[in-house]
């Protein structure tokens, strides 16, 4: 556990997904997307375009790794956060 | 004709064609903008997200059996005026049906005057052309001198309460097709069917049948318009059926991408084909791309494509042409046809 004051550690995969995330979300006209909203329901977003961005995500990753994500990679949960992708990207062997 | 059995139901045809293709778009296009503004969006970002320009939408007073019986008397007046009496079969594939019940295709069976052949509709989503294609086959296997197919969706008007994700991907629009033993144009040689009902939930419709009949409630919570829940899924696994499709469909046959003159696909949104052809080492001059102005139109979008390409000169005789489509339910359907003479377009 960290100490109270400690900088959480951010590896450089998790901060480069960070990075695009942020760079994605400026894409819309709302820039308060927050990862974990991409999943949820429209009613909770000003503009339903988030999954269509996480394709964007999806094919900026391809581009940048070698490595093709499936539907078993593009979940709710290794989707959630910028950690959570840069955990399953790590799992996929990349980084 | 026979069969083998992998993830797809894979039949051989002998004796098939598609002897005429017609289509009918509604003259009316709503733009891409046009729609992000009526919505409160950005049409710049709608349009980057899913390379979708602008879609054909019916008029009011039409609704799919319009759309059906303009494609069908394309092709039935360019016919000799004995061919109507020998039409043996009707399907129309469709999951924008008229009415709940009964089927559209007596509706328009009756406005063709096709006297009493059998008419019904199949809702097989956006595989709906070529399973219909694959009835035809097994019909006139089994004696039916010629059937006619069509697939139509007037989709757009149900989406008024879609989110604006979802709204943004459909058109309006029909296809027809004549299918004969008779050695015509495009030679049917096989299809490839399959379904995964764990999907079912994914691009649904939730309310008006009969697991929820539509009521106050769920017109209040919008119920009517098609969903799909979790769309980042459903995008990588409809790139992932259309992908799994070909390899399966493909090596049944003994055949390889590379004895394909033209990939024609479903036409779900131009970012899903852009993966599609990525993954495949498909050159852009292999694939058939009609959504950017067409939109999505379900099950007529592949015959559609079809229509389009023959249009533009892109089929040659001695081609193997193979048509790719995966939709809601999950249904997935290939089939692959062999160009033995260019076709008269109707």
């Amino acid at each position: 556990m960290n100490d109270p004051g400690e900088a959480i550690a951010v590896s450089p995969l998790e901060a480069w997904v960070a990075r695009l995330l942020t760079t994605l979300a400026s894409d819309l006209p709302d820039a308060q997307l927050a990862p974990e909203a991409w999943y949820r329901r429209h009613q909770a977003l000003p503009l339903e375009l988030a999954s269509l961005q996480v394709m964007q995500l999806v094919d900026l990753i391809e581009a940048s790794f070698e490595v093709v994500l499936s539907s078993l990679d593009v979940t709710r949960v290794h989707f959630a956060t910028p950690a959570a992708i840069a955990t399953r990207l790590r799992q996929r062997g990349v980084g | 004709m026979n069969g083998s059995r992998t993830r797809l139901r894979v039949t051989h045809f002998a004796g098939v064609y598609l002897a005429r293709i017609a289509v009918h778009l509604p003259t009316t296009r709503v733009t891409t903008h046009a729609l992000a503004a009526l919505m409160g969006v950005d049409g710049d970002a709608l349009i980057r997200l899913t390379g979708i320009l602008e879609r054909p939408v019916a008029p009011p007073e039409h609704a799919t059996s319009d759309l059906a019986i303009a494609a069908l008397r394309g092709l039935l007046d360019d016919a000799t005026p004995s061919r109507t009496s020998e039409i043996d079969r009707l399907i129309l594939a469709t999951v924008t049906p008229d009415h709940p019940s009964p089927a559209t295709a007596p509706l328009v069976q009756h406005q063709l005057g096709l006297g009493h052949a059998p008419a019904f509709d199949i809702a097989a989503a956006c595989a709906g052309f070529v399973y219909a294609l694959d009835l035809a086959a097994r019909a006139l296997m089994t004696g039916d001198r010629a059937v006619l197919i069509a697939a139509a969706e007037c989709r757009v008007r149900t989406l008024a309460r879609a989110t604006p994700g979802v709204r943004v991907l459909f058109g309006d629009g029909a296809v027809a097709a004549l299918v004969t033993g008779e050695t015509t144009n495009l030679r049917l040689l096989a299809t490839g069917l399959g379904a995964d009902g764990r999907g079912h939930a994914a691009v649904r419709v939730e309310a008006g049948g009969s697991r929820l009949p539509t009521s106050t409630a769920t017109l209040a919570e919008g119920l009517e318009a098609l969903r799909m829940e979790d769309g980042a899924h459903v995008f990588m696994k409809a790139t992932e059926a259309f992908i799994t499709l070909a390899d399966d469909f493909l090596n049944a046959l003994g055949l390889t991408l590379d004895d394909i003159a033209l990939v024609v696909p479903h036409q779900p949104n131009v970012r899903i084909l852009e993966r599609v052809a990525r993954l495949l080492r498909l050159p852009p001059e292999r694939l058939v791309i009609t959504c950017d102005r067409l939109g999505n139109m379900g099950g007529a979008s592949v015959g559609v494509a079809l229509a389009s390409a023959l249009s533009e000169g892109r089929i040659h005789p001695g081609d193997k042409v193979l048509l790719l489509t995966a939709g809601a339910g999950y249904t997935a359907g290939a089939a692959l046809l062999e160009s033995v003479a260019p076709m008269p377009l109707c």
